[in-house]
């Protein structure tokens, strides 16, 4: 398909009510996701609310609609956001250019992209058919995959992913031949690290890449960065270990950091006591439904039978397991040559000072399950800061306490883990600084 | 004869055991199932109560449950009527409306009538009887019931040590009644005066609760520690809602409020003109400037401490006000009784300045059912069934408020083994426990104390108590912020040995079983010359919740303030709940430890076990 000749039409909400914030990224959701086609951008509004919305965005030119759509437009709606409501695309345009044989399309508040009332076209469903467990699969948007190490996950909408769900373009072969003056920092952890709400110039990494670039310039260094993204939703230190080994061994990251703790923290509450205490393992619960699936024994009882979750294990007990384990992975890594930087993720009870728009995103994104087990997690990281001892070589960046320091005018996030553009911000700069102090400025690679 | 009663159903359900008027066991579902102020049926709490007493359902005579369901509703249909009525009874327009709904929208029921009634069918309300009988696998003809205020009633008077003896009940409503005197003579209650709703002690306080930012049923004595802060500067505003009549009973004036169908808020627009703005919840509160974030601008931090003073000043107004009306009542019923044996009973009973006003001032011989609330009406329920249907002879009333789960050795020691903490000590002796602990304590430390069977009511009395040193000035702060995480102007209250408590505060300690000191449900001022010496449980204006114990009714915890005592030369202990905000008080061993791991807590003491909370990762 030639995306520089496609029209793309798009619909501002018919009511004024959704946040600037919102709809800033969700345009900038269309920017992205139709980048080629820049030039055929045009954005219509209802009158009603289109003195409003061209004094909020005077740069789009945005035109009066309804209007009549083409068959060969794509007409992409802004969702709206209602706090009572929920978010919505206004049906109306959309089904106007249904029937005009538009291609239609909705974009929601952290920019991803959705078909509205269509399927999933084949060049949106990337990857179905990269390798045989996700031809296995459903051929759908979303979901977790049976892969015999981990899972698979996918989530489309929000830009390139690999045949593994991780937000990577780059070949991975290429980069392990790299040059000497050229180092790769390999980033891994749950969702958060995958960076659900950014689009894909908005994740840390991008960000860490860019800044480490800058910093290294600066220093009239000459060193070359290349960041990865290896988060995947729902991984636990195990999981990063599994796709460390499957992924980067050859690869030889420079520097491993691992963005992680909230799914250690809440998962290891609700996983069976002897799994846990006997082996140090923590996993995701609703694999235990895997299993039931697998073995047709929905008739035994999981660890998790009822809602809402209820913690079975302590929270020192769990965070014992987690240290064990990541302290196991920095010495994978070392082991082939790496070094580690120890990341603390953040969570929305360090960001107490919010704005109302944030507060919003939070009580309509909240997981009632998981809330008892989510509320003991940040006395967990109190623990984990106080009782931590790493070697002086191990850098801890502490994004959780970071985040604390930022008041109501920063959008951090968008539900209790995840975070919106302005979170990665802090994240690569709390990441590049760390690096820069452990490893460059120590003419670590000299 | 085992009679179970239960509340269930609205707030705080609990489940009592009473077996030849003894009672065995009480429970309140919340410690169980760990949602505060759990409403759901009490399936654990039972469970306990026929643990306790190695029965089986089965063994149980009769299940009692604390309130007239029917009559409940009657009320809430006569409440809607009324509240329609008085909107058609404005003008022609109202008298319009009211034509529109009749002829147009025929049928309408009005929304409060119609959201009731569908939570009512929900949650299976108006079959009260049947749901017990299937929920227990029990005969129908097993279950009844008794009023609400009958509850309260027989809760007061009954667990009291008094064989005669005033009663007061006072709350929010039952069915209709929102408060009740009557004399209780042996077995028998004999009813005297009763007010119904709309005018309403407890709806009346939660009104202002609501106002000043709290959650109603929960933050009422949020509004009590705010009090101290202010003067009663809006008590004549306040006060002009309230007629005292001289037969003991009052009126609350409707304009402010809405008590009869309380959709959203409990009070009106007429509210808020004459108040102001109502406190937005968790809004900044401060009476001084080192009290606030550093970030602040002086203008934003001047706005603070003047929107606090101005609440706190209608806080305190809103206490003096109520302390008058519960001494009205129960002056009047004293007078009817012929006695200064007083019993309360019923939410506002919780009102603990005001009940210390009622012993220092009134000079009454008080007893409070430690769990005035609705979940004491469980013991209710079963104590007026076993008076006054069954004829039994009088009940024993309380020797002990500790009448929840009981701490097992092999428990503590299975938990233990799998917290993750590995700095463990035991002590070999109740003594060497003391010493140790009153060592720890003495340096600094706060202890999260777990003991023996919990705690009856609302508060922690030495069972499931965070300990720490009231003489050190920064300890208020420390727990509030490193353990509680609570509203920096909350209080702690102390625990004191029963013989050295006039010596620290000004009141003359009554020793009699069922005092409220030795429940910490009475308010009184400490002494001017021990301010100083124990800072932290001295309220903003110079009052401390009391808790008496002697060697009789905690030996443990006697033993410990008195080993605290021979180090600081205090024998008072701070003394507050052991758990978190927003949480129930623990109960296991499990939740101790889950507890005392999230928390700032430093040690945590399980029987004879001392866990220290230091650990390396």
């Amino acid at each position: 398909m030639n995306l520089s000749k496609i029209k793309v039409g798009v619909v501002f909400p018919p009511e004024a009510t959704t946040p600037v914030e919102i709809l800033r990224q969700e345009i900038e959701g269309v920017r992205t996701h139709f980048a080629e086609a820049s030039a055929n951008l045009t954005f219509t509004a209802p009158q009603a609310v289109l003195p409003t919305y061209r004094s909020l965005f005077p740069e789009l030119n945005i035109g009066s609609a309804p209007r009549k759509f083409m068959a060969d437009e794509h007409v992409v709606l802004l969702e709206s956001y209602h706090d009572k409501d929920g978010y919505s695309a206004h049906w109306e345009s959309g089904d106007r250019a249904n029937q005009a044989g538009a291609t239609a399309s909705s974009i929601k508040f952290s920019g991803r992209i959705v078909p509205y009332k269509r399927d999933w076209s084949s060049s949106e469903l990337q990857n179905m058919d990269a390798n045989v467990f996700n031809q296995l699969s459903p051929r759908e948007p979303w979901g977790f995959y049976y892969f015999p190490f981990g899972y698979l996950f996918r989530f489309l909408g929000m830009g390139p992913i690999n045949s593994f769900g991780c937000r990577i373009t780059q070949l991975l072969p290429g980069l392990a031949r790299r040059d000497e003056n050229h180092k790769v920092v390999a980033c891994f952890g749950g969702s958060a690290a995958w960076s659900i709400f950014c689009l894909h110039h908005q994740m840390y990494t991008e960000l860490l890449q860019q800044r480490l670039n800058a910093y290294c310039k600066e220093q009239n260094l000459e060193l070359q960065f290349t960041v990865l993204n290896f988060g995947q939703h729902g991984h636990v230190v195990m999981n990063e270990m599994l796709s460390y080994m499957n992924f980067c061994w050859d690869l030889k990251p420079d520097i491993v950091v691992a963005h992680d703790g909230y799914n250690d923290a809440v998962y290891g509450q609700l996983c069976d006591s002897r799994v846990l205490d006997d082996w140090d393992v923590i996993y995701q619960e609703n694999l235990e439904g895997w299993s039931q699936i697998l073995h047709q024994t929905a008739d035994i009882p999981r660890t998790q039978h009822s809602l809402p979750y209820r913690a079975v294990n302590q929270p020192v007990r769990v965070l014992r397991s987690y240290a064990k384990r990541k302290r196991q992975f920095a010495q994978i890594v070392r082991s082939n040559g790496g070094m580690f930087v120890w990341g603390l993720q953040p969570a929305t009870f360090s960001h107490k000072r919010r704005s109302p728009l944030e507060a919003s995103l939070l009580k309509r994104n909240r997981n009632p399950d998981h809330a008892p087990v989510a509320a003991n997690v940040e006395g967990m990281f109190r623990i984990l800061r106080q009782s931590l001892k790493l070697d002086d070589d191990t850098p801890f960046v502490d994004c959780d306490a970071a985040m604390s320091t930022y008041g109501p005018d920063h959008l951090m996030f968008g539900d209790d883990v995840h975070l919106m553009p302005d979170g990665d911000v802090l994240l690569a700069g709390l990441y590049a600084d760390a690096i820069a102090k452990a490893y460059i400025d120590k003419g670590r690679w000299r | 004869m085992k009679v179970l009663g239960l509340s269930f159903g609205f707030h705080d359900s609990a489940a009592a055991l009473l077996i030849d008027g003894r009672i065995v066991a009480a429970g309140q579902e919340e410690r169980f199932t760990r949602i505060k102020h759990d409403a759901d049926f009490p399936r654990r709490a039972i469970e306990f109560c026929l643990r306790q007493a190695s029965i089986s359902i089965a063994d149980i005579d009769c299940v009692v449950y604390y309130e007239n369901a029917l009559k409940k509703f009657d009320r809430i249909v006569w409440a809607s009527k009324v509240r329609e009525q008085q909107k058609s009874n404005g003008g022609l327009m109202g008298r319009a409306r009211t034509l529109w709904n009749a002829v147009i929208k025929a049928n309408d029921v009005p929304p409060y009538l119609k959201s009731v009634t569908h939570s009512w069918f929900k949650w299976e309300k108006f079959d009260v009887v049947g749901r017990i009988s299937d929920e227990l696998v029990i005969a129908r003809e097993k279950v009844t019931y008794v009023d609400h205020h009958d509850s309260h009633l027989a809760a007061a008077f009954y667990t009291s040590p008094f064989d005669h003896a005033a009663i007061v009940t006072m709350d929010g409503v039952g069915e209709y009644e929102t408060a009740v005197i009557a004399v209780g003579r042996g077995s028998e209650i004999e009813r005297k005066l009763a007010i119904s709703l709309p005018h309403s002690i407890g709806l009346f306080y939660s009104a202002f609760t609501a106002f000043l930012g709290f959650e109603v049923n929960e933050g009422e004595y949020k509004v009590m520690g705010m009090a101290a802060f202010g003067q009663p500067k809006y008590y004549d505003e306040v006060r002009k809602l309230i007629t005292l009549r001289d037969d003991g009973g009052f009126e609350i004036e409707q304009s402010c409020f809405e008590f009869l169908t309380p959709e959203m808020l409990p009070y009106t627009e007429e509210f808020l003109r004459r108040f102001g703005e109502p406190r937005k919840p968790e809004a900044d509160f401060a009476v001084q400037r080192s009290d606030l974030p550093e970030d602040l601008t002086d203008a934003q931090a001047d706005s603070v401490l003047s929107s606090s003073r101005h609440y706190a000043d209608l806080a305190a107004s809103v206490q003096l006000c109520t302390e008058e009306l519960v001494l009205h009542l129960v002056a009047k019923a004293s007078a009817i009784a012929r006695t200064r044996n007083v019993c309360l009973a019923g939410g506002v009973a919780l009102n603990s300045l005001a009940n210390g006003r009622l012993i220092r001032e009134g000079g009454y011989n008080l007893f409070v059912h430690p769990a005035a609330g609705d979940a004491g009406n469980a013991i209710g329920a079963a104590a007026s069934y076993h008076h006054r249907t069954a004829k039994q002879p009088r009940m024993q009333g309380f020797a002990s408020p500790y009448l929840g789960s009981p701490l097992d050795a092999a428990e503590v020691d299975a938990a233990v083994a799998k917290s993750g903490f590995d700095a463990v000590t035991t002590c070999s002796s109740d003594e060497e426990l003391a010493e140790h602990v009153a060592g720890l304590l003495a340096g600094g430390a706060v202890i999260g104390w777990v003991q023996g069977q919990a705690e009856w009511g609302p508060r922690a009395l030495g069972a499931r108590s965070i300990l720490a040193d009231p003489t050190n000035p920064a300890m208020k702060r420390i727990v509030n912020e490193r353990v509680k995480f609570r509203e920096l102007f909350r209080p702690f209250a102390p625990a004191v040995t029963a013989e050295a408590a006039s010596q620290y505060f000004d009141f003359e300690p009554n020793l009699t079983a069922g005092a409220p000191e030795y429940y910490m449900l009475a308010v009184h001022p400490v002494r001017a010359e021990k301010k100083s010496v124990i800072p932290a449980i001295t309220h903003a204006d110079g009052s401390a919740r009391v808790q008496i114990v002697t060697s009789a009714s905690n030996p443990t915890f006697h033993a410990l303030l008195e080993a605290f005592k021979r180090r600081k030369g205090v024998p008072i202990l701070m003394n507050t709940s052991f758990n978190l905000r927003g949480e129930p008080m623990v109960d296991s061993p499990g939740d101790a430890i889950r507890t005392f791991s999230i928390s700032g807590i430093d040690y945590l003491v399980l029987g004879r076990t001392v866990v220290s909370g230091r650990i390396e990762l």
